[in-house]
């Protein structure tokens, strides 16, 4: 007996001690790049292109530069009202079609969530140029509202899918409840509904606002000189005379650090809304 | 207050071509202040049924009347009904309090009235020192109040209760049993109760409603269902230790008339057997509950021989296994019995004890015959 609880403990350590192997590697593997950005981006000129120092005294003098040289202030305002606006139209528009997609029982209701779906899974440039096209006939490019647009679309997918496992997680008895005891059913959402799924919409609303900040493709094609976002900014520092990396690992690092603040605001907020669900009544 | 009246209540769920009959075509008047239980297997429709009644489902076919007003097209929110859910379906986000204050405040009565309604709710199912807990914080048993609590706030036409204490364990339902009884009287609210459990059903209800396969088997007070149960189904549903049952054919010899199965031949009265003859039934069922069989070790005469398989004792009685043929009769018998296992013994049924049933159509011969007249 207990010989054979020692074998188990010992394939348990075994079996541990790779996990944590594999899983630090792993992380390894993602935060070099972006530690490597974050120290490159306080390196002092003469050695901003020398990736293998990593001991030096730190200076702000490419900070300097992007917030008095060549300011980001407006790609930053820009970034954050697009992303913000995003988040919040998707989560709009996403919740009311996730909540007729879990509570109603109408003809091809899952087919018609697997359609939604599909879009999620196909690549974004198939709906550049089409896109591009309608923004240029509405004289939208270059605009805030064709990001938002485009950024929303993109969005909603996902969004409705999470916001369904959610809606599928409140009981449908209470609402069923606010229902006998007086809510008609708009209010039923409203006021029952909304607020058991606040988590939800708020690791949601999260993961729209992340997509749209670090939204690339779109940003570049649609927007130029009036609308100017974070990710098509930094490339700017690509240019003839070559990559001017300082400022740009700063305006890198900058664009960085919402994006972290959430994660780790929401950290189990986001966990619970990847797992799709699959843990029921938690 | 109000009686509810179901007419030809249907409901038929569609899915992926398939066509189940949940409720089929029930009729059904349930009195004012009245308790009736809606009483069947898991399936049977009787937790549909309720779900229409509130608003929940919407029929196929049929119409609901509550207090005399058709309600088919009225939204829950405007039936006047208030109900109990098995989960109790309590608002997490709320308190006790907001919980049971809810119908009251989202129908915008005065604040001070609120308060002094939820305090008197709340002295009446003593859950007055949780008002400021949060759903979570409570026992099953607590949750079940509050659940009560909420429905009881607003004095609706009806109340409707599904399985509101199978939660619970035990001792608790036990308890609850009679004081949700003794609710219901002070009340004086029709109420609409469902449940699977006979036992439930037989102790709370002025009238019970049993159910199978969607439709209405048989309505009547507890003491009518369990002594003159119209089908077979309501036989072997109602009572525990469920009712024996013998298939046997009606054979006529010398002018006297025998039930006989593969085992036994049992001589009937000339009453019985002008019964019989009026209903013209050739094969039939015959029941008889557990409590009936008397159990003797002396021949006696229409007596059937039978031995004992297995003995349980419960303490108040015992039940006796008896092997008749490739059946098993059970006995119910005073605790001080000293039969043994394997023992040879004469079982006694008693004619008035005896439930006959028509093997074809199911129903009671009583039944058939007074339907004759």
């Amino acid at each position: 007996m207990r010989f054979e609880s020692k074998t188990s403990n010992f394939k348990e350590v075994i079996l541990s001690a790779l996990i944590y192997f594999v899983a630090a590697s792993l992380i390894f593997a993602i935060l070099l790049p972006i530690a490597w950005i974050v120290v490159t981006s306080f390196k002092p000129e003469p050695i901003v292109k020398q990736p293998y120092i990593w001991v030096f005294t730190p200076t702000l003098e490419n900070y300097w530069h992007i917030f008095e040289i060549r300011p980001i202030w407006k790609p930053l305002f820009d970034t954050s009202l697009i992303a913000v606006s995003t988040s919040l139209l998707s989560l709009a528009l996403g919740t009311p079609a996730a909540y007729a997609l879990a509570r109603y029982d109408f003809r091809g209701r899952d087919d018609l969530a697997f359609w939604i779906l599909t879009f999620w899974m196909s690549p974004p440039v198939a709906f550049v140029i089409p896109l591009f096209v309608i923004f240029d006939q509405l004289r939208l490019l270059d605009t805030y509202i064709a990001l938002v647009i485009t950024h929303t679309l993109a969005n909603l997918p996902f969004v409705i899918w999470l916001m369904r496992e959610y809606i599928n997680d409140v009981p449908r008895e209470i609402e069923e409840a606010a229902l006998i005891d007086g809510y008609s059913d708009l209010q039923v959402f409203l006021k029952v509904t909304l607020p058991l799924i606040k988590p939800g919409l708020m690791a949601v609303g999260i993961l729209a606002f992340i997509f749209s900040w670090i939204e690339f493709l779109y940003a570049l094609i649609f927007t130029s000189i009036n609308v100017r976002m974070l990710t098509v900014e930094v490339t700017s520092y690509w240019t003839i005379a070559g990559v001017i990396l300082g400022p740009m690992t700063a305006a890198i690092t900058i664009s960085l650090i919402p994006a972290v603040i959430f994660a780790f605001i929401l950290q189990r907020h986001i966990i619970r809304g990847l797992t799709l669900g699959a843990v029921r009544g938690g | 207050m109000a009686d509810v009246r179901l007419v030809n209540l249907t409901k038929i769920f569609e899915s992926r071509g398939e066509r189940v009959v949940a409720v089929d075509h029930i009729n059904l008047h349930i009195q004012d202040k009245e308790f009736l239980v809606l009483l069947g297997p898991s399936g049977c429709g009787k937790t549909t049924t309720l779900r229409m009644i509130a608003g929940l489902e919407v029929p196929t076919e049929g119409e609901i009347y509550i207090g005399g007003k058709l309600v088919n097209d009225l939204h829950p929110k405007d039936r006047d009904i208030s109900m109990v859910f098995q989960n109790y379906a309590l608002y997490p986000h709320l308190s006790v309090f907001d919980n049971i204050a809810f119908p009251l405040k989202i129908r915008k009565y005065p604040k001070e009235e609120v308060r002094r309604r939820v305090e008197e709710v709340a002295e009446l199912l003593r859950i007055r020192h949780l008002l400021n807990r949060k759903p979570k914080e409570l026992s099953g048993g607590e949750q079940q109040r509050v659940a009560l609590g909420r429905a009881i706030i607003r004095r609706p036409k009806v109340f409707l209760m599904d399985e509101p204490l199978s939660n619970l364990d035990a001792k608790l339902r036990i308890l609850m049993r009679a004081e949700l009884k003794k609710l219901q009287k002070e009340l004086g609210v029709t109420t609409i109760y469902v449940t699977h459990d006979q036992v439930e059903a037989m102790t709370m209800a002025d009238r019970v409603a049993v159910m199978n396969m969607g439709r209405i088997m048989q309505v009547g007070t507890p003491p009518e269902l369990f002594n003159k149960p119209s089908n077979i189904f309501v036989a072997g549903f109602i009572g525990a230790p469920p009712m024996n049952f013998f298939e046997c054919s009606v054979k006529e010899i010398n002018g006297v008339l025998y039930l006989e199965s593969d085992v036994f031949k049992y001589k009937v009265s000339s009453e019985l057997a002008s019964l019989l003859r009026r209903v013209g039934v050739s094969e039939v069922v015959i029941g008889i509950r557990p409590h009936d069989v008397k159990v003797s070790r002396e021949p006696v005469e229409n007596a059937v021989e039978a031995e004992t398989y297995v003995i349980e004792p419960l303490g108040t009685e015992t039940i006796l296994d008896f092997k008749l043929g490739a059946d098993i009769i059970k006995a119910v018998v005073p605790p001080t019995t000293d039969i043994g296992p394997g023992e040879k013994v004469w079982l006694i049924f008693e004619e008035e004890r005896l439930h006959i049933f028509d093997k074809e159509s199911q129903e009671s011969i009583y039944k058939l015959a007074s339907e004759e007249v």
